[in-house]
């Protein structure tokens, strides 16, 4: 009795040991496999997987020896390097420029430069862009996907509601950010709703800001002889930034009541209709319209605003990293596939059948679809031309309300700060959070200790 | 020779003492092994690691101290550990003496006792993320949130809550309050009943009333629980992560920054896990001692 107790007991013990292992073993056939990031998750639209499956079928048909799978994990900053360390990162994973440095830090991501060259697609792209994906050898670790540039989002309805509108029926542009200031107090006068809306939290209040201070001449960090960086943002520039900040929530009354708004909270203060105006890209549309029901006839997009040194748009983007966790093979087939899906430098047939059907994907999903890309990461004027074409045919926006944006006119463009920005923005974050939270918030004091904090927690500790 | 029996001895004595347990130890095996590599692995490996420069996660320089020096000369450490012992302060002023005094009530009900006792715990089953949202919409700033429109609908100006730097710490500690103290209030309840009823029937005929019945009866017999309950409530609130992750984000100005949200962020937001090892290490060591009062006095209270 007693031995049928033990040898019950092996076995129960023996199966549980087995179910933590988890016992298997793959067949190998040859392909190379890869999996793709991002995918539709197994709760998307049925139409939308049946849609992926086909292509899957057409792909694998002209590439043989690739197997393509989906995998519906997309890059989070939470998850990202835990899923990396424990090698289940999927072959491809689309991020966002910001996130570049940290990636390229972490050796996470695959070096992708000759597989870029040998698709032929390294001397076509643009090479500002593909200088932020790349380490300071010049190796590059990612497939740019698009790039944008921050522009002033305006609701045109409570435009009208306030009576800014010109004689034309377009609403009054803010030409300046004294002029932002001045319009968001009437907005709110008129309309009981926010003039702007400026996020606060999770680093989203530092990267708008920079915009601002820009354009008041701010400079962040600098570079020294030996390498090292530095600080040097304790200026009457700074402070008078900060000031406007100020100004717009306790002079002007121009914010929203919560205080804690992070990026998404930013777009939906916006997309709901209760604020006016904000500093974003025009990426936040699709978000807008498809999922906060704002009518896209209601968006506006303009250059951002100008001050004493100008007007300063920060540069983004999307990209494509590798894990570095497979083969060059591996890589090269995930970047075919991404060809396939119309990433390429000449707009051929398939290509065109490719890119016609991701239009046609995003109308269907309630999403808006621009004639022209704002940006491109593209050098070929041919294969731009040839895509404008083909977006003109199922473009569903005006135009009229992104002619000012997309001119740029007199903006300057410039890429995020070199050293430790994701942390800079995390710092002005706290700055601009004590002065709206707090009338008698002291600017002269809350500069030095942001710039004594940027540098003693941050730039000097960089290696 | 002596020697050799006396080893053989202990050998036949360890073996006769496994195969007499044998089902015992391959019964606990899987726990064990669980044990290991979920709890106690990742203890050792972020000790190690926290001596090493990481890329990502794998160890790639000998750093010493390094790490330990960045995150205690980091400008914000000591604003981080404060913030913590207010979190600690807070929760032993408002969330230690509400379970104690809910569950003196319930103890002291003679109908409804069922229905409160539901009532009271069913916060603790609601998801802690979504309990904080809740929370978070409670305390919104303006009109929007719930405490500003009551404070309308009776015809005071709406204020702000967690955006306020001397009441978001509070403010968190009732949420946290809100969600955890059914579960003290069932430990206390049942502390409560183990109390000897004939003390109770004396100190009534002598004439004691509530006050008194509590005072000299069941805060003696209590005295043990109740100390294990604080010294669990200190280790437990140390830790304070995402509550103020969900609701404040740490803001404002880093008001509400605790030393778990600062070892999360140096992890999850920056990927600087070799910090966050190094800042885990510091609070394992400062929580380590009131660990090991926590087991003295539990022992003394079970023997």
């Amino acid at each position: 009795m007693m031995k049928m107790k033990s040898m019950l007991c092996s076995v129960l013990a023996a199966s549980m040991l087995l179910g933590i292992a988890g016992c298997g073993t793959k067949k190998d056939d040859g392909k190379i496999k890869v999996e793709i990031g991002n995918w539709a998750a197994e709760t998307a639209d049925p139409a939308v997987i049946e849609k992926l499956d086909k292509e899957v079928a057409e792909f694998e048909k002209l590439h043989p020896d690739i197997e393509i799978k989906g995998n519906a994990f997309g890059y989070d900053t939470k998850t990202f390097n835990v899923m990396a360390s424990s090698g289940q990162l999927p072959e491809t994973l689309d991020t966002f420029f910001t996130e570049m440095d940290q990636i390229i830090k972490s050796g996470y991501a695959a070096d992708v430069t000759d597989a870029l060259k040998e698709n032929g697609l390294f001397d076509q792209l643009n090479p500002d862009v593909l200088e932020i994906a790349s380490d300071k050898n010049g190796r590059v670790f990612g497939f740019p996907k698009e790039a944008y540039a921050i522009g002033l989002v305006i609701n045109k309805k409570l435009f009208k509601e306030a009576g800014l509108v010109e004689a034309n029926g377009t609403p009054k542009i803010p030409q300046t950010y004294a002029e932002l200031a001045e319009y968001s107090k009437i907005i709110k006068e008129k309309t009981g709703k926010a003039g702007f809306v400026l996020p606060t939290t999770e680093n989203g209040g530092g990267w708008v800001f920079m915009n601002i201070a820009w354009s008041k001449g701010v400079e962040f960090e600098e570079q020294q002889s030996d390498g090292s960086w530095k600080a040097v943002f304790d200026t009457p520039q700074f402070k008078e930034a900060i000031q406007y900040v100020k100004d717009m929530k306790w002079k002007y009354d121009a914010l929203p009541d919560n205080k804690v708004i992070n990026i998404e909270e930013q777009r939906k203060i916006f997309g709901i209709g209760q604020a006016a105006m904000t500093l974003a890209s025009p990426d936040i549309v699709n978000t807008l319209v498809s999922k906060y029901g704002m009518n896209k006839d209601d968006v506006y997009f303009a250059r951002v605003p100008g001050d004493s040194a100008g007007r300063y748009a920060q540069m983004g983007g999307g990209i494509t990293i590798f894990s570095a966790a497979n083969t060059d093979k591996q890589h090269d087939a995930a970047i075919k596939w991404l060809m396939f899906k119309g990433r390429t430098p000449v707009i051929d047939k398939d290509t065109e059948a490719m890119l016609r059907s991701n239009f046609e994907t995003t109308i269907s999903d309630g999403g808006v679809v621009f004639p022209k890309e704002f940006f491109t990461v593209w050098l070929s004027e041919e294969r731009n031309k040839k895509y404008e074409e083909i977006a003109a045919e199922y473009a569903n926006v005006d135009m009229a309300n992104y002619e000012d944006y997309a001119g740029f006119k007199d903006v300057t463009l410039r890429p995020e700060e070199s050293a430790c920005c994701q942390q800079l923005y995390a710092v002005l974050d706290g700055v601009i959070q004590a002065v709206i939270t707090d009338k008698d918030a002291n600017i002269d004091s809350l500069t030095k200790t942001a710039v004594n904090d940027f540098q003693k927690n941050h730039l000097d500790k960089m290696n | 020779m002596a020697k050799a029996s006396l080893k053989n001895k202990k050998n036949i004595n360890i073996k006769s003492f496994i195969k007499k347990n044998i089902s015992g130890w391959t019964l606990i095996l899987p726990t064990v092994l669980m044990f290991v590599l979920i709890v106690w692995r990742p203890i050792v490996i972020a000790f190690g690691y926290s001596f090493f420069k990481l890329k990502g996660f794998e160890p790639v320089e000998f750093v010493g101290t390094k790490n330990f020096v960045d995150v205690l000369t980091d400008t914000n450490f000591l604003k981080t550990l404060w913030n913590t012992v207010q979190y600690v302060f807070w929760s032993l002023i408002i969330g230690f003496p509400l379970p104690f005094i809910v569950a003196v009530m319930i103890n002291e009900m003679i109908k409804t006792k069922g229905f409160f006792k539901v009532v009271t715990y069913l916060p603790v089953i609601i998801p802690g993320i979504a309990n904080y949202l809740i929370w978070k919409f409670i305390y919104a700033d303006g009109a929007g949130g719930l405490l500003n429109m009551f404070r309308y609908f009776i015809g005071i100006a709406p204020m702000d809550w967690l955006s306020n730097t001397q009441l978001a710490i509070p403010l968190i500690i009732i949420a946290m309050t809100w969600q955890g103290f059914g579960a003290t209030v069932v430990i206390f309840l049942a502390s409560l009943q183990g109390v000897d009823q004939s003390l109770y029937e004396a100190a009534r005929l002598d004439g004691a009333g509530v006050f008194m019945r509590i005072k000299t009866v069941m805060l003696p017999h209590m005295y043990g629980i109740l100390a294990l309950s604080i010294i669990r409530q200190i280790i437990g609130v140390f830790q304070v992560t995402e509550q103020p992750l969900v609701m404040t984000g740490g803001g404002p100005n880093g008001a509400t920054l605790s030393i778990g949200l600062t070892n999360y962020l140096y992890a999850f937001k920056y990927g600087q896990f070799d910090k966050s090892m190094a800042l885990g290490v510091v609070t394992f060591l400062l929580l380590i001692g009131l660990t090991f009062v926590y087991f003295r006095m539990d022992k003394k209270i079970n023997d």
